[in-house]
């Protein structure tokens, strides 16, 4: 399978999932502004949403939209440690937490990235991204991941969405449960070894 | 169960989900605007992050977020037509539209329009990102009948509850008639028409108490 990704997306947080399942995917990496490719050829034609990450699964399909990606990534390996199975109340409570991710927070810092944005507005996108965090470091009082003791999809997620917070100058010091989940999703192994491989991909 | 449910937003695709599948809610319709609860308690204490839909599953616990409730509700239902969708082989497909929905139509898409601190600037920007996106679902809609080919799914559900946002913020849909032929096509289905009737009777109750 392939993985069209670039370097501070929210296409880390697959590459994360992918190393924790130990799922070998090629890495594809997408100059997701142009919209092109390594090789100069239109990513439109990957993914008509112009937007990464895209999969490409082993029939040539393409899967779009990480919160997707990333469950079916987990759906693939049975038994797997990220995603509980389907229709259990633990799997609700992951989905449940994908979506917060995905429209709270990660959609919370777009127009933060977006350079038609009046500074006005910035303040406010500001403003609602520290009361979210806020409700977040409540959240990670007492436990280590989201949904309790066990890291999955959900904290692959949200860590790659946290991590946007140091290119737009928010510091997490208010929030030092959030700090410190931050800093334990960064130990991880799989972690490390995504972020080095956008590092290279960077410098190449 | 119990629904806290809200008379204008996104939770009306939770509500037209259990409505097409039969499962009975107890509605209970929160003040989103003072986020209390029609007893008068607060809504953050069913759900701190102060958001509808919630819903109250058999054992107490509270389940929060649309994609999670009508996962949840199509679960309890695994022979109905909306389930075999929703849990079968095509199940990352109508995920992969409702994640599209939720972060690029809704939170990416209308939700400035809502937020009353929103400066007067920014409306224009967030319009043309709207446009993009409701575009986008025109062109998707040109061959067939429903965002997943010929079969209604929760997706579907979804996306309407999002759509017909263009009526309450003026948003002229006959540029993408696909998208126009779409939303009438969703709006027939009973479960929908019974759905949209009850956000509009809550709603001029709410007028009537307001004005009081």
């Amino acid at each position: 399978m392939k993985l069209y990704l670039t370097p501070h997306a929210c296409s880390l947080a697959v590459d994360i999932v992918a190393r924790e399942l130990a799922v070998a995917l090629a890495l594809e990496w997408v100059d997701v502004r142009a919209k092109k490719l390594r090789d100069g050829s239109d990513y439109y034609g990957v993914n008509p949403k112009g937007q990464v990450p895209t999969l490409q699964l082993d029939d040539g399909e393409f899967l779009t939209e990480g919160p997707v990606i990333v469950q079916y990534l987990a759906d693939g390996q049975p038994g797997n440690a990220l995603l509980p199975p389907a229709g259990t109340m633990a799997r609700y409570r992951v989905l449940e937490w994908l979506n917060f991710v995905g429209t709270e927070l990660h959609k919370g810092f777009t127009p933060l990235f977006r350079p038609t944005t009046p500074q006005e507005y910035r303040e406010i996108a500001r403003q609602n991204l520290a009361t979210r965090f806020k409700w977040l470091d409540g959240e990670l009082a007492a436990q280590p991941y989201l949904t309790g003791a066990a890291f999955t999809v959900a904290d692959a997620y949200c860590y790659t969405i946290l991590m946007w917070s140091k290119l737009h100058d928010i510091d997490l010091a208010p929030w030092p449960n959030l700090a410190a989940y931050v800093a334990r999703v960064a130990a991880r192994p799989s972690v490390q070894a995504a972020e080095e491989a956008e590092r290279q991909a960077k410098a190449a | 169960m119990k629904f806290f449910h809200e008379s204008h937003g996104c939770s009306l695709a939770v509500d037209i989900v259990a409505r097409e599948l039969g499962i009975p809610l107890e509605i209970v319709w929160v003040d989103m605007q003072r986020k209390l609860l029609p007893d008068g308690t607060d809504l953050y204490a069913i759900n701190p992050k102060g958001q509808v839909p919630s819903l109250q599953l058999p054992d107490g616990q509270f389940l929060s977020e649309g994609l999670a409730i009508m996962q949840y509700l199509v679960d309890q239902c695994p022979d109905s037509d909306l389930a075999s969708t929703a849990r079968g082989a095509d199940k990352y497909r109508v995920l992969e539209w409702m994640s599209f929905i939720g972060s690029d139509l809704h939170k990416g898409g209308f939700m400035p329009l809502f937020k009353k601190a929103t400066p007067p600037d920014y409306r224009p920007i967030a319009l043309q990102h709207i446009a993009g996106r409701l575009e986008w679902l025109d062109r998707h809609l040109a061959d067939r009948d429903y965002l997943m080919g010929d079969r209604f799914t929760i997706a579907d559900a979804h996306c309407y509850a999002i759509v017909i946002w263009t009526k309450r913020h003026a948003i002229d849909v006959t540029p993408w008639p696909r998208l126009e032929a779409y939303m009438a096509r969703v709006a027939a289905r009973p479960s929908v028409r019974a759905a949209v009737e009850a956000q509009l009777i809550q709603e001029a109750l709410e007028a009537k108490a307001r004005a009081a």
